[in-house]
């Protein structure tokens, strides 16, 4: 899988990684017991430094997305994730109210917004439109 | 002309050469150490005149050089030969280095004055996830090849050190064995620590990435290619390994300087081996894709320095091997360690 990281971007690089390795396990691209590459190897790959990589690792063990092992290396466990939903939607309120509100705002119909979820939702699960 | 003076002048034509051919040492998209989006720039006519301006320049300077080598022992006293071979020595590397700056200067100007790439990036990369370490990385199993003779060589020095002779051979120059140390624990353990310095360069640079970064396809194999330099570097190791065990067995009794000979005509096989692999993982290897423009990195072209990179060693971006992060305090320890250990033993 591929992970595409902008050093331009507003959005810290740790956040990046995260959520690249989130779109890949909801995209099929990474599953239950792929391997990731170890801290240092992916810093020097992206040429970041080893606690920002780190951090994105810490972040997704947390969130229950991947399983860090210290001998044997770092795995995706997705089935964790599934069991912290209730807290996902709880944590998803604020950003979704955010989003919301600024589609409201610049007059964006319910159905559009609706029909970019259902899109974005069948694109990652490789489902046909 | 003496066999000395042969010697001299074959390793000085070699490293010449080496200096001269540095634009062909290097990814096909990099020259001078400026990376561009694809191979195309090798057939671009401002290259072409940059690159042949290079040859000239260096080869001028390498034959300049050589004429006054020639010339100069003549009107020396005898035994200077080497003190002057010393003096080329120097002498070529900084002035061919200087011309390769100018090089790497000029072709900097041409990207600058050349419509900009839309695959050449500063801001973006793709990394490839989702493959472990043990697929892209030299397994540290490989390291334990090195043990045996390593405890072998310690072996031979703890239990022969009685009986070793009284002096000890402590330097082989060009035309053999010319330096010689009372016999102490630092000349007799000095092979013992120059195995110790090898083996931890190459674990330094198990994880050393591409010199040219973007995407996958940037420096494409180079994983396996970096697998294969470590198992090649481990052999080298392994082969020094058992010259240093010779040597310290030759302190306590007299060994065939045929065994030496074998060696090093297996060394001389092994840097074959590492141009070929070169060759056919690095040079005939077609970049593409978005193309990271680090060239801000790249000092001159020749010395990374990247702040926000962790990487303590780095693939060359001009010639065979690797370089290090000049950015890292620890590259520097590694660097000053490695010239003063080098000083220390060739006392």
């Amino acid at each position: 899988m591929l992970l595409s990281i902008d050093f331009g971007s507003d959005q810290p690089i740790y956040m990046q990684i995260r959520n690249g390795i989130v779109t890949g396990i909801a995209s099929g691209q990474l599953q239950d017991g792929d391997a990731l590459p170890s801290v240092r190897t992916l810093g020097a790959e992206i040429g970041v430094n080893l606690h920002t990589v780190n951090k994105a690792y810490k972040l997704l063990q947390s969130e229950g997305f991947i399983e860090i092992q210290r001998s044997r290396g770092t795995f995706i466990k997705a089935g964790n994730a599934a069991k912290n939903a209730a807290e996902f939607l709880q944590a998803s309120g604020d950003p979704l109210r955010a989003i919301v509100s600024e589609a409201i705002t610049r007059r964006v119909d319910r159905a559009v917004l609706h029909q970019m979820i259902d899109h974005l939702y069948d694109e990652l699960e490789g489902n046909e439109p | 002309m003496s066999g000395t003076s042969l010697i001299l002048i074959c390793t000085y034509v070699l490293v010449a050469c080496l200096f001269i051919l540095q634009p062909w040492f290097s990814r096909k998209n990099v020259l001078f150490g400026v990376v561009f989006a694809d191979g195309a720039i090798w057939q671009h006519a401002q290259a072409t005149y940059i690159r042949r301006r290079y040859l000239i320049e260096a080869t001028g300077t390498a034959l300049a050089i050589l004429v006054i080598l020639f010339v100069l022992p003549f009107f020396l006293a005898k035994g200077t030969l080497v003190d002057v071979f010393n003096v080329a020595m120097v002498a070529l590397i900084f002035i061919d280095s200087f011309i390769f700056v100018l090089a790497n200067r000029r072709t900097r100007i041409l990207k600058q004055s050349m419509v900009p790439n839309a695959q050449l990036t500063t801001d973006k990369i793709v990394v490839e996830v989702g493959k472990s370490d043990r697929e892209t990385v030299l397994s540290l199993c490989w390291f334990l090849l090195l043990v045996p003779l390593f405890i072998a060589t310690v072996a031979v020095v703890w239990f022969g050190y009685p009986y070793m002779t009284d002096s000890i051979l402590t330097h082989f120059g060009i035309a053999g064995p010319d330096r010689w140390a009372p016999k102490s624990w630092r000349s007799v353990l000095s092979p013992v620590f120059i195995e110790v310095l090898l083996g931890v360069l190459i674990l330094f640079i198990r994880r050393a990435p591409a010199s040219v970064k973007g995407n996958p396809n940037a420096a494409p194999g180079y994983a396996q290619y970096r697998k294969m330099m470590g198992i090649l570097l481990i052999v080298f190791c392994l082969l020094s390994e058992l010259l240093f065990l010779l040597i310290v067995i030759g302190f306590i009794t007299p060994v065939s300087t045929l065994w030496y000979m074998i060696i090093t005509l297996v060394d001389l096989g092994f840097l074959i081996t590492m141009l070929l692999l070169y060759n056919r993982f690095v040079r005939s290897k077609r970049s593409s894709g978005p193309i990271l423009d680090d060239d801000a990195k790249w000092i001159w072209g020749l010395f990374y320095f990247n702040r926000s990179d962790p990487s303590i060693f780095v693939e060359k971006r001009i010639g065979i091997g690797y370089t290090v992060n000049f950015a890292r305090p620890i590259a520097w320890i590694v660097l000053v360690g490695i010239i003063v250990i080098a000083i220390a033993f060739s006392r």
